[in-house]
């Protein structure tokens, strides 16, 4: 039996559509499946103590986790917004100035290679250069730590986002006679900002989540202070099982 | 935790992040601290290998791009 062409390719082309449907459905499932128990396990502790009482001492039922939200948000707003000015202006010399320079492809590859590095290490970095001198956990070692992941994701971002802006644009603006830092700063950026400003979401994203890092600079406690042991919401997890 | 009684996939087991994350509180001599530190340096180096050997893929990839066309 001799199959039409025109028949075959629908069954190659229904094959194919049924597997990558049964791959999406594959991911789906444990998605699901982690946030039914995340909410299963959650819902019955949901009141309004927990953003209002603080961490409660093991073994006690009562309190909440308004230290650790609020640590948690203080030090991801911190070191957002010191890693986001470096971490563009980083971007922004890769793909305007050095793109070709070995300085810059240095930069690269010093860059990816922070990008990759596992989180720990960069916690033990700050524990040992920050944290060992000083004698105390403090919250500014946790944020130092932070923006230290900010700051390779958000370089990354903004200098593929800048390549991404057509080169048409920038001889445009050279050719009405604006100096490059006018090019870059107000057509570049300009065109590629939402990109840039994706990236920032992302390194805020990443770093929310981040708990090794935290793990042995900013500990945990239950003090509001910027020089002593913050909580945050990863390491209360982690610290209270 | 295992200190290597056995192999197997169903003993306990530990990798360098979680051996770090679990024993770095407890270190108490400078010599267990300076173990845990050079494990971090191991892991490091691992990271530093694997994207060197990427980045080397890459600059062939593109290397022969420019001879094709």
């Amino acid at each position: 039996m001799i199959i039409p062409l025109h028949q075959f390719r629908a069954i190659k082309n229904y094959l194919a559509l049924s597997i990558s449907m049964a791959a999406m459905a594959f991911g789906l499932f444990w998605v699901i499946w982690i946030l039914a128990t995340t909410i299963d396990l959650g819902l019955t502790s949901l009141s309004p103590r927990l953003l209002t009482e603080m961490t409660p001492p093991p073994g006690s039922s009562s309190g909440g986790l308004a230290n650790a939200i609020a640590g948690s948000l203080i030090m991801v707003t911190l070191a957002t917004l010191v890693g986001t000015p470096v971490g563009i202006m980083a971007g922004v010399y890769l793909a305007e100035y050095g793109s070709h320079t070995w300085l810059g492809r240095m930069t690269r590859f010093v860059n990816d290679l922070l990008l990759s590095a596992p989180s720990i290490i960069i916690g033990l970095f700050i524990y040992e250069i920050y944290v060992a001198r000083v004698g105390h956990f403090s919250a500014t070692a946790g944020i130092a730590a932070l923006s230290l992941i900010v700051i390779p994701v958000v370089v990354r971002t903004t200098e593929n986002m800048l390549r991404l802006v057509p080169n048409g644009l920038r001889e445009a603006a050279f050719a009405l006679g604006a100096p490059k830092w006018q090019v870059i700063g107000k057509v570049t950026l300009k065109a590629a900002l939402a990109g840039v400003i994706t990236g920032v979401l992302l390194a805020v994203a990443r770093i929310s989540g981040e708990t090794a890092p935290l793990l042995f600079t900013a500990l945990s406690n239950q003090f509001w202070n910027l020089n002593a042991p913050m909580a945050s919401l990863p390491v209360t997890i982690f610290s209270s099982p | 935790m295992n200190f290597f009684n056995g192999f197997s996939l169903f003993l306990p087991g530990n990798s360098i992040a979680s051996a770090l994350a679990n024993e770095f509180a407890e270190a108490e001599s400078p010599l267990y601290t300076a173990a845990l530190i050079e494990l971090g340096l191991i892991l490091f180096v691992i990271t530093l290998i694997v994207l060197s050997l990427s980045e080397l893929l890459l600059m062939r990839l593109t290397a022969r791009e420019g001879n094709r066309t």
